[in-house]
């Protein structure tokens, strides 16, 4: 049964067009509220330019935006953005500032008590840094004071654009767990971009996938899932008789390195082509059923574009 | 608007600003020191409008590259941190662009405050003929500090289109040359007006009303009020402004 959800993010056709190419391409966005939604796309897909627009950084060649439900306009707009936390592609800081005095900046734009300062330090993990100028962060520390000032305020919705990127694999799982709590301690939705598949299937619960500009997959992480269910493999000592059989009885097949590949079906079902093939006397010496990992699922949903247009991972 | 002043005052490396400034204001001192090294009779009688027509040439040099290191330094502490896309969301791009042309504002009427400072402590060291005549000090500061800002204006705008800040501090030394340079074409008044920089001799409150090349006897005049001027840099003004906030408005980050 799908699930009901309020949405906080909808766009309607939003598009962006450099010169003649669509970057974006009247795209429909429906983020529930609460949801960690996942952004996924190769490099170039068009992510970026998505996040950009939810958040005024660019402005749409056409389409519409509602966050909160309400309109995005030009009188509302940074009073709803105010709502919101981001952090696009790279953090933003002031070099020659310590962290804590870059969130008290922050603070002070959002109209935030500095008194949660100590709070989102301890959250991001930087109280032990907060003294120190961000220019001499590393690149780990640098995206948790990025985060840190996403979260001041503890806004509604969060919008992160490859939030792990640059990061090592320790500060990969630390920033993928602080992302995954937020929904559930803070009431927050998140809205997360990557070209990782693996990082998406482990974060989200909603996705979005989106492939040189348009939209392509957009359901709970449930579905994309299902969407797994894997060809049967049949292991048979006369192939080509095999397919000959199953063809007369309008049930297609292929032959693939000797094995009989046939397209998903009910358990019930795969118990009848044994038996048809048993009394034809074929020996059956495997069945097996090839599950799709994500990646075959996103390269079957953009019939193999990936390649072409960005990197997967 | 306030808010938005106070945070650039925050978030901007002031110390380095305000040494800037004070370096700038000890080389204007140090100028008028050296050209006043041993003054003569002549100098020390026609002292205050020698200066006030001297001050302009100084002003053309060095303003408006002082203005843009600090139009730079403005701009690209924003550039540096790549905190356009974070303050976009946060404050209308309109209030980051006039809470950067306050901030300019404010140190080009403190140096216009200050070279008038300078002119006076100088001349009293020196101790020119007469009292200093403030009247006429005070009111070629406020047009020059017309021009100062509309120098700044220009470096702000290209500082905040450019991310290498190579380019605009190129453009305000370049604009200072071509200023002293259209300063000599006398016969072009209109010229000295359309070139910003040029104005702040086309603004002066003397000039040099005579020189005997025997004698070495210079004799200065007062100038009236020089409307088309005032009304250039005006122009000027409100060009750059309006050029300025729609460049912000249309920013894509």
């Amino acid at each position: 049964m799908k699930q009901e959800w309020k949405t906080v993010v909808a766009t309607q056709n939003l598009s962006k067009k450099y010169g003649n190419q669509y970057s974006v391409k009247q795209i429909n966005l429906e983020v529930p509220e609460h949801a960690i939604y996942g952004f996924l796309g190769p490099n170039g897909a068009g992510k970026s330019t998505t996040l950009k627009m939810l958040l005024g950084l660019t402005e749409p060649t056409e389409g519409s935006i509602r966050i909160f439900g309400k309109p995005v306009e030009a009188k509302n707009r940074i009073e709803l953005l105010r709502q919101t936390g981001s952090l696009i592609e790279s953090p933003s800081y002031y070099g020659h500032l310590t962290g804590e005095d870059n969130l008290k900046l922050v603070a002070a734009l959002k109209n935030v008590n500095e008194n949660q300062i100590p709070e989102i330090l301890s959250i991001v993990n930087l109280e032990e840094q907060k003294t120190k100028k961000a220019v001499h962060y590393s690149l780990g520390m640098k995206q948790r004071l990025g985060l840190a000032m996403a979260l001041l305020g503890f806004p509604r919705l969060l919008i992160l654009d490859e939030p792990t990127n640059g990061l090592d694999p320790a500060g990969i799982q630390e920033m993928r767990e602080l992302i995954a709590s937020l929904p559930g301690i803070y009431e927050m939705s998140v809205i997360v971009s990557s070209h990782m598949l693996s990082e998406i299937d482990l974060l989200a619960n909603y996705v979005g996938i989106i492939d040189r500009g348009n939209l392509i997959f957009q359901n709970s992480l449930e579905q994309l899932h299902l969407q797994s269910r894997g060809n049967l493999l049949l292991r048979v000592d006369q192939p080509e008789r095999a397919k000959i059989v199953l063809q007369q009885r309008k049930i297609s097949a292929v032959i693939s390195e000797g094995k009989l590949l046939l397209s998903p079906m009910r358990d019930v079902d795969a118990g009848r082509i044994a038996r048809l093939l048993m009394e034809e006397g074929m020996e059956i010496y495997r069945m097996e059923s090839h599950e799709k990992t994500l990646e075959e699922i996103f390269l079957s949903l953009t019939h193999g574009s990936a390649e072409g247009s960005g990197h997967l991972e | 608007m306030n808010n938005y002043l106070k945070l650039e005052f925050r978030k901007n490396h002031m110390g380095m600003l305000l040494f800037l400034t004070a370096a700038f204001l000890g080389l204007n001192l140090m100028w008028l020191m050296i050209s006043l090294q041993n003054p003569n009779e002549s100098q020390l009688h026609w002292g205050w409008m020698m200066m006030l027509a001297q001050m302009p040439i100084i002003g053309a040099v060095l303003s408006p590259t002082f203005m843009a290191v600090i139009a730079s330094r403005i701009a690209d502490v924003e550039h540096k941190g790549s905190t356009f896309k974070l303050l976009y969301t946060l404050q209308s791009r309109t209030s980051l662009y006039h809470a950067k042309l306050l901030l300019g504002m404010i140190f080009a009427a403190g140096i216009s405050i200050g070279q008038a400072l300078v002119l006076i402590a100088v001349g009293n060291i020196v101790h020119f003929e007469g009292s200093a005549p403030v009247e006429k000090i005070t009111l070629y500061y406020i047009m020059s500090f017309g021009v100062t800002f509309a120098s700044y204006l220009l470096q702000l705008d290209l500082s905040l289109r450019f991310r290498n800040q190579m380019a605009p501090l190129a453009i305000g030394i370049l604009g200072s040359f071509c200023g002293l340079f259209v300063m000599y074409l006398y016969q072009f008044r209109i010229l000295q007006h359309i070139v910003l920089w040029t104005n702040y001799v086309t603004l002066s409150a003397s000039v040099m009303s005579s020189y005997d090349p025997e004698t070495r006897i210079v004799q200065y005049e007062w100038c009236p009020v020089n409307w088309y001027g005032i009304a250039a840099v005006g122009v000027w003004t409100i060009m750059l402004y309006l050029w300025g906030r729609r460049m912000a408005e249309r920013r894509e980050v």
